[in-house]
């Protein structure tokens, strides 16, 4: 490392990076760059630019009906806060999950996006919930934001729709209506402190016994985690029945694309994600 | 005085014993508030940083070492490699060396080394080394190096087939021909890794005299001071080892290693102390795992039960190089040949040489694989004859002063004990399927157990009961019948969720109002808006309850020709008490224990107790921290010191107050009198007059403790430890026919220990062998492929957590072993051993599926139960 800035505004942090020495790295809670750094993984950043004093970037809003949360607010702040449990539960749910409460009070919801893994655990509840991702860059001096659906920001593993000079500030959900139901889950190998195999998200809308709104979602099962179109298909404006519960079953595990690698097999993890979303279906009718 | 039973004089009865009582280990505060002084925390004068280029090739001939670059970098002291210094063969093979000249055979082995100002300048010198390697064939399995033709990797070795180990007892074939019903399989067991909190390193300071000291972590330091002398050329009485506190062996630091001389020969090129530690990923890589072995065994039983034969043949994948792991079958055999009465029993073993990383000792030392091979199978044939595997195991199980077929001696034997009180508290006969796979009731259904979270707070008041049996129990008849001192756990955390999933329930970190060690912690945040789990409980659910038990040695084992331990016990003017002994602290709590003996001995708080244990130029020899022999030979070896210490001053009591000797004892710092309890004298006072007196002495004793056992005979029969560890475990599990998530609920732990010595000691071996044979059992697995190590970190290779534990209830069976110190035995390696066995047997239980692989991943648990269409 060569220099280090520790930015208190976004428009600071943004005139760092078109003239940083060397590779540049966004720094927020660390615990994904740190264990990559030591371990040597990946080469050690030339110029850090911590993000963590960016007053703006941190805890969450209210706005217009929406959920505006900063990009770098804590996990064991999304989990604890009244807002998003009230409003957006299955995302506190998810960052509940993570890893463990050091790592949860250090990590940050826009370092666990942009990290862009598959296994991401607050991407799939994000997607539920139709999240947008405010990315702000700078333009004549002036601070630039552009809005990018969750499901547009994952390019492949490690690779996100953020242009180089460019910084996620915010992610933006909106309430959603008191019969909507959302859960997510995953599955790893080990009970607590898990890197999720396969994660599998479900929200429904089930007013009027028909499936009113749907979104599912999928994790550790493709290049980014994704949203399952297909599965959402069979379902719509239906009621759940136990032909369209094994359409839907069948559909996502045509949808999804995984691979075999040290933690599952590539037909183990299209098995878990049918077991998955079929229970989930199953509690969803029964509820 | 009695030889070494517990005997204590009766009016003693009425003071509180230290025995039995729960001590904190000495060292807790300094490693809980984070003041022990680690390798890594040690900084000589004028200390170098040391580093090691591993070869990572599995099998490769060394064409040319470059290390121009690395030698021209500012703050690189030294570099070097095979060539720079004289080349000595070591380890139990003898096909190692420090640095590899020629070949390598793994992708471990060690080729250059480091030594720099700092550890960057150190990590970046190793990689400004060129290595050109020739890639020779590769070895990758024991079949493949079996075979015809297959590359040789030790010229020496021509059949890739280092090692041979064969056991006889009875005659096989007339076993066969005695049997009703006879079981065979192949067990597949995976590498583990010890995965020690503190990773491997070592200091080497050499003096102006040419004097070596090593500040080393290992667990053997007088055979290793005798070892290391030759690989480095240091005569070994100018070698002195050092052992800071050790953050955990398991058998890890039993051999020695190649950055051990390494590390000296860096000191001696640089002539200035050299510091080499490993970083985790070097853990996962350049330290030996667990064998990995494959297990075919056939088994046989009559219809009434009695076993009949086993024939074991085992193929056990060494690696590239030989560590003292090699030797396991040679404790493997032990069991295959005494746990239970077995008269026909034939075991061979071969050690094969491959490219892959290799093997060393690790807690049970082979055991655990055997255990689970023949556990498994005691389940089948109990299934196939109609058995209740409780009652079969019962019938065949030894008893207390009978001698095994291989010549083992057990004065003491609680195994029929353990088996009853596991089988009780786990409920066997209300719990258990009758017949596995067909369960007598789903997990849904009302009269099942509930969900642990549905469950009952935990009877706070029952799970006390172990504080109070320890303070009843002390005094009572030295027979063995019944269980004292029960011991009862909850995990911290009431699973409020269903299942591994929808852990979602948050919980407030912060600690709970657990009520010391026992009560169970319930007070959470329940906050509404988390998930109950969507994956919750279904019908897809099934449970079962399955038992293993298990034999070790729990006095040593004979292997060298003296098995002892040594102690030095002094006491100053003050009433202070200075043990030295040989017994090298791993952390597995030999530092309480002594001192709990000595007190005990002496009549003296325990404050008044310290222990050195870590200096070979002042404690005496000790073989090492293996075999569980710590508490049964140093704890007599200390005992003895003290004894002597304590007749002592009882005679120059008695000579000074007039009195008769057997009038006097020593209570409270005080000399009492016997009949009254009565204080008459300070002990300091006594200690004074002997110093000061007439006499001019000190008080001094030394102890050197032999056990009572031999080494084998060429048919490797034989009394080999001073006394034998028996237990069982009981586990019950929940297999999720969907997922193959198999989830441990509980587990009931009843071991003969011999007696308790320290309570709250004997209960974190438990549970941390627990906790280490869960995840043997469920989740760790070193993965190699084509010799590569593709999970060298805790990302990917899973340690069972502190969350993951089940419920854990303990009995002690306290046989009182006449041999051990105050009765009782060796326990350290035991809690480990039975655990994957017994959860193997539950999932059977559970499922009627038999998996002979480990670890019981979900996935292959599903694959299993698909394959037996479940």
């Amino acid at each position: 490392m060569l220099a280090y800035h520790r930015p208190t505004t976004t428009e600071e942090a943004l005139a760092l990076l078109p003239n940083a020495t060397g590779t540049v790295s966004l720094y927020a809670g660390g615990t994904d760059l740190l264990p990559r750094w030591t371990r040597g993984i990946v080469p050690w950043a030339q110029t850090v630019v911590d993000l963590k004093r960016v007053h703006e970037l941190r805890g969450v809003a209210r706005d217009n009906g929406e959920i505006c949360i900063g990009a770098c607010t804590a996990m064991s702040d999304i989990e604890s806060n009244a807002t998003i449990r009230e409003h957006a539960p299955v995302l506190a749910e998810a960052a509940a999950r993570i890893a463990c409460s050091q790592i949860r009070s250090r990590g940050t919801i826009g370092g666990n996006l942009c990290n862009a893994s598959p296994a991401a655990d607050t991407a799939v509840p994000l997607i539920l919930l139709d999240a947008t991702l405010e990315l702000a860059r700078l333009e004549n001096d002036k601070v630039e934001r552009r809005t990018v659906p969750i499901v547009e920001f994952f390019k492949g593993p490690g690779s996100t729709a953020l242009a180089s000079a460019e910084i996620l500030t915010h992610i933006r959900v909106a309430s959603r209506p008191s019969t909507w139901l959302a859960k997510w889950d995953k599955f790893g190998t080990r009970p607590s402190m898990e890197i999720a195999v396969a994660s599998v998200g479900l929200a429904l809308d089930l007013s009027n016994a028909k499936v009113q709104d749907v979104r599912i979602g999928y994790g550790s099962v493709a290049p980014t985690p994704l949203r399952g179109r297909a599965a959402e298909e069979v379902l719509k404006a239906k009621p759940l029945t136990e032909e369209s519960m094994n359409q839907a079953v069948d559909a996502a595990k045509a949808e999804i694309s995984p691979i075999s690698d040290v933690r599952a097999s590539e037909s183990y993890r299209r098995q878990l994600v049918g077991v998955m979303l079929r229970r989930m279906l199953e509690r969803a009718r029964n509820s | 005085m009695p030889d070494s039973t517990i005997d204590l004089p009766t009016k003693r009865a009425a003071k509180k014993s230290l025995i039995g009582q729960r001590i904190p280990k000495l060292d807790a505060p300094e490693k809980a508030t984070g003041l022990a002084r680690y390798l890594e925390d040690i900084k000589l004068p004028r200390m170098l940083y040391g580093k090691i280029l591993f070869a990572d090739r599995p099998h490769a001939r060394i064409v040319d070492i470059d290390t121009s670059a690395a030698k021209k970098i500012r703050g690189v002291r030294a570099v070097l490699t095979a060539a720079d210094i004289k080349l000595v063969p070591f380890g139990f093979g003898q096909d190692n060396t420090a640095l590899k000249a020629e070949r390598v055979t793994c992708i471990r082995d060690e080729v250059a080394a480091v030594a720099a100002d700092s550890p960057e300048i150190a990590a970046l010198a190793i990689r400004r080394i060129r290595v050109t390697y020739e890639d020779l064939p590769l070895v990758t399995s024991p079949e493949q190096a079996m075979a015809d033709g297959a590359p040789v990797i030790h010229e020496k070795t021509q059949d890739n087939i280092p090692f041979r180990y064969d056991y006889e007892h009875g005659d096989i074939e007339k076993g066969i021909q005695e049997s009703d019903a006879i079981v065979e399989d192949t067990f597949d067991l995976q590498r583990m890794a010890h995965c020690c909190l503190g990773t491997s390193g070592i200091i080497a300071d050499f003096d102006a005299q040419g004097s070596l000291t090593l500040h080393s972590l290992t667990q053997v330091p007088f055979q290793y001071k005798h070892d290391i002398a030759p690989i480095v050329g240091v005569p070994p009485q100018k070698i002195r080892v050092i052992q800071p506190p050790i953050g955990g062996g398991f058998g890890s630091k039993l051999d020695i290693h190649p950055f051990e001389p390494i590390c000296v020969f860096l000191a001696r090129a640089t002539a200035r102390p050299v510091r080499l530690t490993f970083t985790r990923q070097e853990e996962f890589l350049a330290t030996p795992t667990r064998q990995p072995m494959a297990i075919h065994m056939k088994s046989g039983a009559k219809k009434d039960g009695t076993l009949t034969f086993r024939d074991v043949r085992m193929t056990l994948d060494n690696g590239g190089r030989t560590s003292w792991g090699a030797t396991t079958p040679w404790i493997m055999m032990r069991t295959f040949s005494s746990l239970y009465r077995v008269p026909h029993v034939r075991q061979h073993a071969d050690v094969v040489y491959t490219n892959n990383i290799y093997a060393c000792a690790f807690r049970g030392y082979g055991n655990p694989q055997a255990t689970f091979a023949l556990e498994s199978q005691i389940e089948l044939l109990a299934h196939k004859l109609g058995h209740d595997p409780l009652e079969m195991r019962l019938k065949n199980a030894h008893d207390s002063r009978e001698t095994t077929a291989q010549g083992m001696f057990l004065r003491t034997c609680g195994l029929k004990e353990c088996l009853r009180a596991s089988a009780d508290k786990a409920g066997w006969n209300e719990k258990r399927n009758p017949v596995p796979g067909k369960p007598v009731a789903s997990p849904g259904e009302a009269q099942r157990v509930p969900w642990p979270s549905e469950a009952p707070p935990c009877d706070a008041p029952k799970s006390e009961g172990c504080h109070g049996q320890a303070e009843r129990r002390p005094e009572e008849p030295t027979t063995s019948e019944g269980c004292h001192g029960q011991a009862k756990r909850r995990p911290e955390e009431p699973t409020t969720s269903k299942g591994w999933h929808g852990q979602a329930k948050r919980r407030h970190e912060e600690p709970t109002t657990s009520k010391g060690w026992h009560g169970q912690a319930k007070r959470r945040h329940e906050e509404p808006t988390t998930s109950d789990g969507w994956h919750g409980p279904t019908n897809r659910l099934v449970r079962g309850l399955g038992m293993a038990s298990l034999f070790h040695v729990g006095g040593g084992a004979k292997i060298y020709r003296s098995d002892g331990c040594g102690t030095m016990l002094q006491i100053d003017d003050f009433g202070t008490v200075t043990v030295m002994t040989g017994a090298s602290e791993i952390g597995q709590g030999s530092d309480a224990v002594i001192a709990q003996i000595v007190a005990e001995e002496l009549g003296l708080p325990l404050k008044n107790i310290r222990i050195v244990n870590n200096d070979t130029d002042v404690t005496p020899w000790d073989v090492g921290v293996h075999a569980s022999r710590t508490t049964f030979i140093a704890g007599n070896s200390a005992l003895r010191a003290a004894r002597e210490a304590r007749r002592k001053l009882i005679e120059a009591a008695a000579a000074k107050l007039q009195r008769k000797p057997e009038e006097l004892d020593l209570s409270d710092g005080n000399v009492i009198e016997r009949a009254t309890g009565q204080p008459v004298e300070s002990l300091g006072k006594i200690i004074r007059g002997i110093h000061f007196g007439a006499k001019n002495a000190l008080v001094m004793t030394s102890e050197y403790y032999e056990p009572p056992s031999s080494p084998p005979d060429k048919k490797d029969r034989g009394d080999i430890s001073g006394a034998y560890a028996f237990g069982t475990h009981v586990a019950e599990v929940e297999v999720d026919l969907d997922t193959g998530l198999v989830k441990v609920l509980k587990i009931c732990a009843a071991h003969d220990v011999g007696r308790v010595i320290n309570q709250l000691g004997i209960e974190g071996q438990i549970e941390g062998g627990i906790a280490q044979g869960l995840g043997y059992g469920l989740t760790e697995d070193i993965q190699v492929d084509a010799g590569r190590v593709l999970n060298p970190s805790f990302t990917d290779y899973k340690l069972i957590t502190t969350r993951d534990l089940p419920e854990m209830e303990f009995t002690f069976v306290e046989t009182r072993d006449p041999a051990g110190p105050h009765g009782a035995k060796g326990f350290g390696e035991s809690p480990l051993i039975p655990v994957a066995a017994a959860v193997a047997n539950a999932v059977y239980n559970a499922t009627g599926v038999r998996i002979t692989e480990l670890p019981l991943t979900p996935e292959r648990v599903l694959q299993k139960l698909q394959e037996a269409q479940v």
